[in-house]
């Protein structure tokens, strides 16, 4: 959500992470928390880029892998590697990303439409491209992105 | 008009639990008419007829008067009971059914009823004309209690039976706005309490119409000490007081003792005017101390009634937070067990063990006691079975007997949902083809009238509800045949068939013996979908029959869906829960033993050949793993049963038997074919639950 602020262009908060070369960003407003990767249960028969379920304080919750979600290469986890638990109509789910690096304001002027973006496979996950300085954000759909195929 | 809101809510329960009581006992009336039976019914007709009235619900309070009069007419033994006469009351009834539901939905029914009232005016061979608005004016002018002979009666039974008679003044509040409402709402809560009232001046009609002043009078029978009930009743909103004087048998028809009575009243009205310039005067004053017992006035606020209602959602919360606590009981359990094979007998170590097992065990209670409070009676399915039975024995010209057991036998509510439909199709079977027509009953030496008995019970960790039936009963000769003829089977499978697993036939897909389609059963469909509504909740039926007999179904359910017994294996370094339900045993076999049926894996166990299914060829789509079979390790099976099915599951470890509590995938990973959900362990660790129909599936192909 944008807060509020003293400038007369809007400004949307975002989480910025990196996955692969790329920085990506979720809105704020979806992130319930990030936390260390910790032990992924398998489960069999599930769609191929979800890693599994944690525990997460008793609740159980399904972990995609954001890099096959998107149809990036695989790569290696790090220690920088982290979950991000975005809730979505009530339901919590994780994603892995590369790292997480930080909490960004866009200013709206400063978003485009993704139709801007050259076509790979994650364009239908992509809400908008943003420029922060010289950096390009990729927005994500969230919704999108949690669908189910 | 004052906002009734408040009280519709209230009502609408009150109206279903009258109409139920109603339905049970209209059955029992025509089965076997008694005066219990018929002053209850009465009295269920007669609480509708005034609560209806009162929350402005004519058509509804004009139906139940109409009934009320026909049950009245039979208790007095001008009417005897006719089948014509129950069907004409059970009409009646599932009218009052629909406008309280439509009532409930929309706060008002239009439901029309008068065609049903002329219907039971009928019965009673009376004229169109009003009766209500006769009768209870006179009544008024009479200035105190007085009792009818047999109310004395009542009287003193209950006095001869231990209970305490006492005579109640109840005086409203002089702005009391609806008056019938809160005498009905005193009426209601004696009842609730397990008091009966006797007698009332003036009479309950009109109490019902608010005919009466501030006052009435009640003889009332209870087991209650005289205060108890006093504060009872002084809970109720603009009651403003409520005197409660011991009955005795010489005191009451004369008006000595109602002048006493009143005698004693006298101070207290006095008492009340003294203070009526208070501020709020709506709001009922504490009643004055005057009785000699001031400091029993504070505690107004505290008697409380025995039970509350509760949110079936937050039961649901307790139960999960009781589940944490359970994973987290185990998991201290075991770091106890750690420390003591690490430091031995420290007296830190022995002192954190005990306090473990302490907690452990109020654990276990805790669960246990939120689980009760989760539990209801099968009462709340088998309440419908007697009126529905008798519509279809009508129906299909059978004369049936439903004889049911154990309806106290309680379980959890979960459970009970789910229970119910399947029980309706066993039901409707057995009167449609199990029970035979009276005249072939009686041409075969049995008696006319078929008996169904159902019956429910607690059983180790299980319910048992069985129904069994007199009935023609199913010849398993029968059914193989039926079942070649309609694809089901090859002629060969069929006749390799046992008599048990014939039997068993009816619950396959696509099978009816039905000759030809009825409006109630035989459809085709149905007894697959009992047994796999029964399987969904990790419940079993089972079916017994001797041809000429009859036939028994068993259906054994788990007390609870949420936390179940376990084993937990192994299977490609990741730990899976299977419902100890399901499973029969676990064998430790060697590699030799498995012999391949085509490309299927199976060995031969006690002379039969039981298929088996690696768990990590199912999970992880890979080939049965032969090359380890042939190590000499063993291999761990766990035999598991489907219905009259068994399969073997290969795993690669065993590790032991667990309390495991239930949660569900996320939808975000859609139904996942062979797990049913996920548990968390005493590490932390989550572990998938096996759903063990589906791991039939793989082998369905060969098992037919």
């Amino acid at each position: 959500m944008s807060t509020a602020t003293m400038t007369s262009v809007a400004e949307r908060q975002v989480v910025a992470f990196r996955l692969g070369n790329e920085t990506y960003a979720i809105d704020i407003s979806y992130i319930h928390e990030i936390i260390r990767m910790k032990e992924i249960t398998f489960v069999p028969h599930a769609p191929h880029y979800m890693r599994g379920v944690i525990n997460l304080r008793g609740r159980i919750v399904p972990v995609m892998d954001l890099s096959a979600r998107l149809g990036l290469p695989a790569h290696e986890e790090t220690a920088q590697s982290r979950i991000i638990v975005v809730e979505v109509h009530g339901e919590s789910i994780g994603m892995i990303v590369d790292a997480v690096s930080e909490v960004l304001r866009l200013p709206e002027d400063q978003i485009e439409p993704p139709t801007q973006i050259a076509g790979n496979e994650s364009t239908g996950y992509i809400s908008g491209l943003g420029k922060i300085n010289d950096r390009l954000v990729l927005l994500l759909d969230v919704e999108k992105v949690v669908e189910r195929e | 008009m004052m906002d009734t809101s408040e009280y519709i809510a209230l009502f609408l329960e009150e109206a279903a639990e009258q109409i139920n009581i109603l339905e049970q006992d209209i059955l029992l009336l025509e089965q076997s008419p008694s005066q219990e039976v018929l002053n209850e019914i009465f009295r269920a007709a007669h609480t509708l007829k005034g609560s209806s009235r009162a929350m402005g619900f004519t058509a509804m309070g004009e139906l139940t008067h109409a009934m009320e009069d026909v049950f009245d007419a039979l208790r007095k033994g001008e009417l005897s009971v006719s089948t014509s006469m129950v069907n004409r009351l059970f009409d009646a009834l599932d009218t009052l059914k629909a406008m309280r539901d439509q009532i409930a939905e929309k706060g008002t029914s239009d439901i029309a009823c008068d065609e049903l009232v002329q219907s039971l005016r009928d019965i009673l061979g009376e004229s169109p004309s009003d009766a209500p608005t006769a009768v209870p004016a006179p009544k008024q002018a009479e200035k105190s209690l007085t009792l009818q002979e047999h109310e004395r009666e009542a009287a003193l039974t209950a006095l001869d039976n231990g209970l305490s008679v006492y005579h109640l003044t109840v005086r409203l509040a002089e702005d009391t706005l609806m008056k019938s409402v809160r005498a009905l709402m005193v009426l209601q809560t004696i009842d609730a309490n397990g008091g009966a009232v006797i007698a009332s001046h003036p009479d309950e009609d009109a109490l019902d119409n608010e005919q009466f002043d501030l006052s009435f009078e009640l003889l009332v029978a209870t087991d209650k000490p005289a205060d108890y009930l006093r504060n009872l009743l002084l809970q109720i909103s603009e009651i403003r007081d409520v005197e409660v004087a011991p009955w005795q048998e010489s005191t009451t028809p004369q008006p000595a003792q109602a002048t006493t009575t009143t005698e004693a009243a006298a101070p207290l009205s006095e008492a009340f005017s003294a203070e009526e310039p208070m501020p709020q005067p709506t709001q009922p004053a504490t009643h004055p101390a005057a009785n000699g017992e001031g400091e029993k006035t504070a505690s107004r606020t505290s008697t409380a009634s025995q039970t509350v209602r509760v949110d079936v959602a937050r039961l649901d919360t307790l139960l999960n937070l009781v589940g944490e606590l359970v994973i987290d009981r185990t998991r201290v359990a075991q770091l106890g067990r750690e420390f003591e094979a690490r430091f031995q007998h420290d007296e830190l170590v022995d002192s954190l063990l005990e306090t473990a097992g302490h907690i452990g065990r109020i654990t276990d209670e805790l669960q246990e006691h939120i689980m009760k409070a989760r539990m209801l009676p099968i009462e709340h399915v088998f309440n419908r079975f007697p009126r529905m039975i008798r519509d279809l024995a009508q129906k299909f010209g059978k004369e049936v007997r439903l004889v049911m057991e154990g309806q106290e036998t309680e379980l959890d509510r979960s459970v009970i949902e789910i229970i119910s439909d399947p029980l309706i199709h066993m039901l409707r079977n057995s009167v449609d083809h199990g029970i035979e027509p009276p005249d072939q009953r009686e041409s075969l030496g049995k008696p006319r009238q078929g008996t169904i008995r159902l019956s429910a019970r607690h059983e180790e960790n299980h319910i048992l509800i069985e129904i069994e039936d007199d009935g023609k009963g199913m010849d398993p000769a029968h059914l193989r045949e039926a079942a070649v003829r309609k694809g089901i089977l090859t002629r060969e499978a069929g006749e390799r068939l046992s008599d048990r697993e014939a039997l068993n036939l009816i619950f396959a897909p696509g099978f009816s013996t039905a000759k030809e389609v009825t409006e109630v059963s035989g459809r085709g469909v149905g007894m697959d979908i009992v047994r796999s509504n029964v399987q969904r909740v990790g419940g079993i039926v089972e079916v017994d029959s001797t041809p000429g007999k009859g036939t028994r179904f068993s259906i054994r359910l788990p007390l609870t869906l949420a936390i179940i017994r376990a084993l937990l294996v192994r299977v490609a370094g990741q730990v899976y829960a299977i419902p100890l339900s399901s499973v029969l045993e676990t064998l430790k076999i060697h590699p030799d033993m498995v012999q391949f049926v085509g490309r299927r894996p199976a060995i031969v166990l006690r002379g039969r050949t039981l298929p088996l299914v690696s768990l990590q060829a199912h999970f992880y789509k890979d080939d049965f793993d032969i090359p380890s079979c042939r190590a000499e390790e063993p291999m761990y099976v766990v035999v598991v049963g489907f219905g009259e099915r068994q399969i073997g599951l290969v795993v690669s470890h065993l590790i032991g038997e667990q309390e495991i509590v239930i949660k569900s995938l996320s939808r975000y990973l859609g139904e996942i074919n062979g797990v049913s959900g996920a548990t968390i362990l005493g590490d932390g660790r989550v572990a998938l639950i096996l759903e063990v129909a589906d791991l039939f599936d793989d082998v369905s192909a060969c098992a037919a």
